[in-house]
């Protein structure tokens, strides 16, 4: 299994946080499981059932900014036998052993291991992507969460040098929902992923993101946070062939009482791999942002660069934003850097702008739909057809 | 004869042959700290306070974070050893070896020329205490914590162990069990002291631990710069220092505490420092953290006061085998604080630097600003620098920024430096004391030039 952060350099060990329980939140019985190995094939119920008896030993998390305190689970649903008329898609129920193997391979922690258990286990809807090589998909694939799909579990395989696009959107989607993807971009692939976190009601939300890239592999996530149920969202892009690169690009309004949990690795594991990460938000009413992004150069990945940065616009004396950079470094000849910036608006340029006639508000609304624009604009391009649904959540909200 | 310097660490790896008058047994039990307490004739509230402590000392869990201390054995370690020697105002009356080592250190040299006070402790007793009879004249006290606890009851009393509590945490409740030695400083309103204190901190023995106290109070509109230094031969057995340092920084006041710890190899440093600062008032952090086995270290500055500020510079030096644990805590807490936290880092031989901040704006801290830079450099591939500097920010009128960046010798640098007729090792201790520059400069001359060699050495055997 990935860990997110291993303690640990030559014969030195670090303290690792203890992990605390939650014990308010009521878990499934063994007899749910029973539903949740339903319809699987053999290779896929012998995944489940090890992955139930690790599950078992397991309470949820106790997080410091984040508390899941008397949260209930959903019901698991029974999965509907889908049929998939697009040739390069299946049903993750019904995964071959050659394929659980590759599942396997792409275990890691996520945001906590329970969750990402659970949704190894009791995924309502899960498909598995394989894209031929050298084939290359213009039109995204799309995943809605549909209101009864509330635990989603994909696998996505990009052959050598194939493209894809992905749209993963969480509209609507009732007041619980858990999502694990996992992607494997091979050499020369290429993958860009849409992700539109939008719950319309109160609640939760998880979301575990594994990317595994091969030499000279290429990821770009764009993430847009909105809607009002607080969430963690954890990405963990793996550089682990040479010269691969990613890109991840979160935009986040939290308002209301939403916490907003955020955490982005990227690990540089080969030589001249390039990552970046660079998120922004703005945070209203009692809305909190904890924005985490963890770049790691292990040792090796020699000629390697990566950068962060996060921006938070506090547009609220009650709102809250937690920045936690991490700069893990074990190879020296990298180039490796992070920044972070915390602040309200900028009176000066708020004044400027009241100068030339706008109102204060929409000086406001002005420049902070401008700390949004340049990734929006990237939406366009790569994904045009759902430009309007993301700028429109991001005009509503401010 | 090029000057011998003050942290020059050939110059520490000498343990001397004194004599104790007592040395109390390995580990840290309630009848051995009654009578430690007794020894030392202490009030029966500071007695009360020992013992409140070690209760929570021995229900306490380690911390969750920072380095190991599996290989640290507490029941081993000897909590109390009193040199046959009574505090002195004079070095000429000091028992001879024990002088002996100060000269080796320099210690009286250093007092006569650049200090207005200089406090020197071996073991767990502090043997020489002296300032300068003119500032004595000023109101400032300067005295070992023990006279302190008698002479300034009142103060002490109101002050000891309020900027850290004992149940803050594990080595927080130990200290308090078992502190002996350290200074108590106190300066009068609008007093500014024009040459810096002084306190040097020497280790003797082998499996032994200090447990100093130092307690600092700026009143109103003073002005004070403190610097300790501290160092011990090299043993076989694991060495503890659980030191403490609370400072009280008045309304307008100013203090700079400047530190450069270079224990022996074998020691673990778990320190705790913090400052709390009224209106107005200036705490300045200086540290120079070179040496010891593993050290979790973190000044705090807590900004009580409207318009108080904190500046943190510190430099790291992770070499073979050690484990630094090191950073910075600043906690906001009133409206128009600032503060400016400059952290650097040097691994090199394996060694692992690890920098863990926390900068905290409360929703009262309104229009605070602060900056945080960290920035590591990398000698060569076996060592390691992590920064984890964690951000929370609970108001919508403060300004904050951060960066950190990780840089290594550049190629290029060292070639030209080369080309100018350097080696390569003198070229690359150019660099770094580059690197180290705008931190160094902040201690006095003495201390930047000794910390510039010691680090030179340090490179030079490090890189073969």
């Amino acid at each position: 299994m990935e860990v997110t952060t291993d303690f640990v350099h030559n014969n030195y060990k670090m303290v690792r946080p203890p992990r605390r329980e939650e014990v308010s939140v009521g878990d499934f019985a063994d007899r749910d499981f029973l539903l949740a190995a339903d319809l699987a094939s053999p290779a896929m119920s012998a995944f489940i059932s090890n992955r139930y008896s690790e599950y078992k030993k397991l309470s949820f998390p106790l997080w410091k900014r984040f508390k899941l305190t008397g949260m209930t689970l959903p019901d698991i649903s029974l999965r509907h036998r889908t049929k998939y008329t697009d040739p390069n898609a299946k049903p993750m129920i019904s995964l071959s052993s050659d394929e659980v193997e590759l599942l396997d391979r792409l275990d890691f922690e996520g945001s906590d291991r329970k969750l990402l258990l659970l949704g190894d286990i009791c995924f309502s809807e899960g498909t598995m992507i394989s894209v031929p090589p050298r084939k290359r998909v213009s039109k995204p694939y799309v995943f809605p969460f549909s209101r009864d799909s509330r635990i989603m579990n994909n696998l996505f395989v990009s052959g050598k040098g194939s493209s894809i696009k992905l749209v993963i959107d969480s509209t609507s989607s009732g007041n619980w929902l858990l999502q694990n993807n996992r992607f494997l971009i091979k050499e020369d692939s290429s993958v860009e992923v849409l992700y539109i976190n939008r719950m319309t009601e109160r609640g939760y939300g998880f979301s575990n993101n594994l990317y595994f890239l091969e030499k000279n592999a290429k990821l770009r996530v764009v993430e847009a946070s909105t809607g009002n149920a607080s969430m963690a969202v954890f990405h963990m892009v793996l550089l682990e062939g040479e010269g691969a690169q990613a890109s991840v690009e979160p935009l986040f309004v939290a308002r209301g009482d939403t916490v907003l949990d955020m955490h982005y690795v990227v690990k540089a594991i080969s030589r001249n791999s390039e990552g970046m990460i660079s998120g922004s938000g703005v945070l209203l009413d009692n809305g909190r942002s904890v924005f985490r992004g963890t770049l790691d150069m292990r040792k090796g990945a020699k000629g390697s660069k990566a950068s962060e940065h996060s921006s938070v616009l506090m547009l609220s004396q009650k709102a809250r934003a937690d920045t936690i950079p991490s700069l893990l470094v074990g190879e020296s000849e990298v180039e490796a850097s992070h920044a972070a910036t915390v602040g309200s608006v900028d009176e000066q340029r708020v004044f400027y702008l009241m100068s030339r006639g706008f109102s204060r508000e929409r000086a406001i609304r002005f420049i902070v739909q401008g700390t949004f624009e340049p990734v929006l604009k990237e939406i366009d391009k790569i994904f045009p057809t759902f430009t309007e649904v993301v700028r429109n959540e991001f005009a509503k909200e401010v | 004869m090029r000057k011998e310097g003050l942290i020059d660490s050939t110059r520490f790896d000498f343990s001397s042959d004194s004599r104790y008058r007592f040395v109390s047994e390995r580990g840290f039990r309630e009848d051995l700290i009654i009578d430690v307490s007794k020894r030392k004739s202490e009030p029966e509230w500071m007695l009360h306070k020992r013992l409140e402590s070690l209760r929570i000392f021995n229900s306490s869990r380690d911390p969750g974070f920072g380095v190991d201390t599996e290989s640290l054995d507490l029941s081993r370690i000897i909590s109390y050893l009193s040199p046959d020697a009574d505090k002195k105002r004079s070095w000429d009356d000091v028992p001879e070896e024990i002088r002996e080592t100060f000269d080796r250190l320099g210690i009286p040299e250093a007092e006569q020329e650049s200090f207005a006070g200089v406090g020197a402790q071996y073991d767990s007793e502090i043997v020489y205490q002296n300032i300068r009879r003119e500032l004595e004249g000023l109101g400032i006290v300067f005295l070992d914590m023990e006279t302190a606890v008698k002479e300034h009851s009142e103060l002490v009393r109101r002050y000891f162990m309020k900027a850290v509590r004992p149940g803050d945490h594990k080595y927080a409740a130990l200290h308090g069990a078992v502190w002996s030695g350290g200074s108590f400083v106190y300066v009068p309103k609008g007093v500014k002291v024009p040459l810096p204190l002084q306190a040097y901190f020497r280790m003797n023995v082998g499996g032994s631990g200090q447990f100093e106290h130092t307690l600092i109070i700026a009143d109103e509109g003073s002005d004070l710069q403190f610097i300790e230094g501290c160092s011990a031969p090299r043993f076989n057995d694991l060495n503890l220092h659980v030191g403490m340092v609370e400072i009280f920084v008045l309304n307008k006041a100013r203090v700079k505490y400047s530190t450069i710890q270079n224990w022996s190899k074998n020691t673990f440093n778990l320190n705790t420092k913090r400052a709390i600062v009224e209106e107005d008032g200036t705490i300045e952090w200086i540290s120079g953290s070179l040496g010891s086995l593993k050290t979790m270290l973190y000044p705090t500055s807590v900004l009580k006061g409207r318009g108080a500020r904190a500046e943190h510079l510190g430099i790291t030096y992770a070499g073979p085998g050690q484990h630094m644990d090191i950073g910075s805590k600043v906690i906001h807490l009133a409206p128009e604080t600032s503060s400016l936290v400059d952290a650097r880092s040097i691994s090199a031989g394996g060694g692992w630097a690890f920098y863990r901040g926390l900068l905290e704006i409360s929703s009262r801290a309104k229009n605070s600003r602060s900056s945080v830079r960290c920035t590591a450099l990398m000698i060569d591939n076996d060592s390691r620098s992590d920064t984890v500097p964690i951000i929370e920010v609970m108001n919508d009128s403060a300004e904050i920024g951060h960066e950190a960046r990780i840089g290594r010798l550049g190629e290029d640098e060292i070639y030209y430096l080369m080309s100018r007729g350097l080696s390569e090792s003198e070229a690359k201790a150019m660099i770094v004391r580059g690197f180290m520059e705008p931190v160094s400069r902040q201690f006095p001359v003495e201390y930047a030039v000794e910390l510039n060699r010691l680090i030179d050495m340090e490179i030079e055997s490090s890189i073969g």
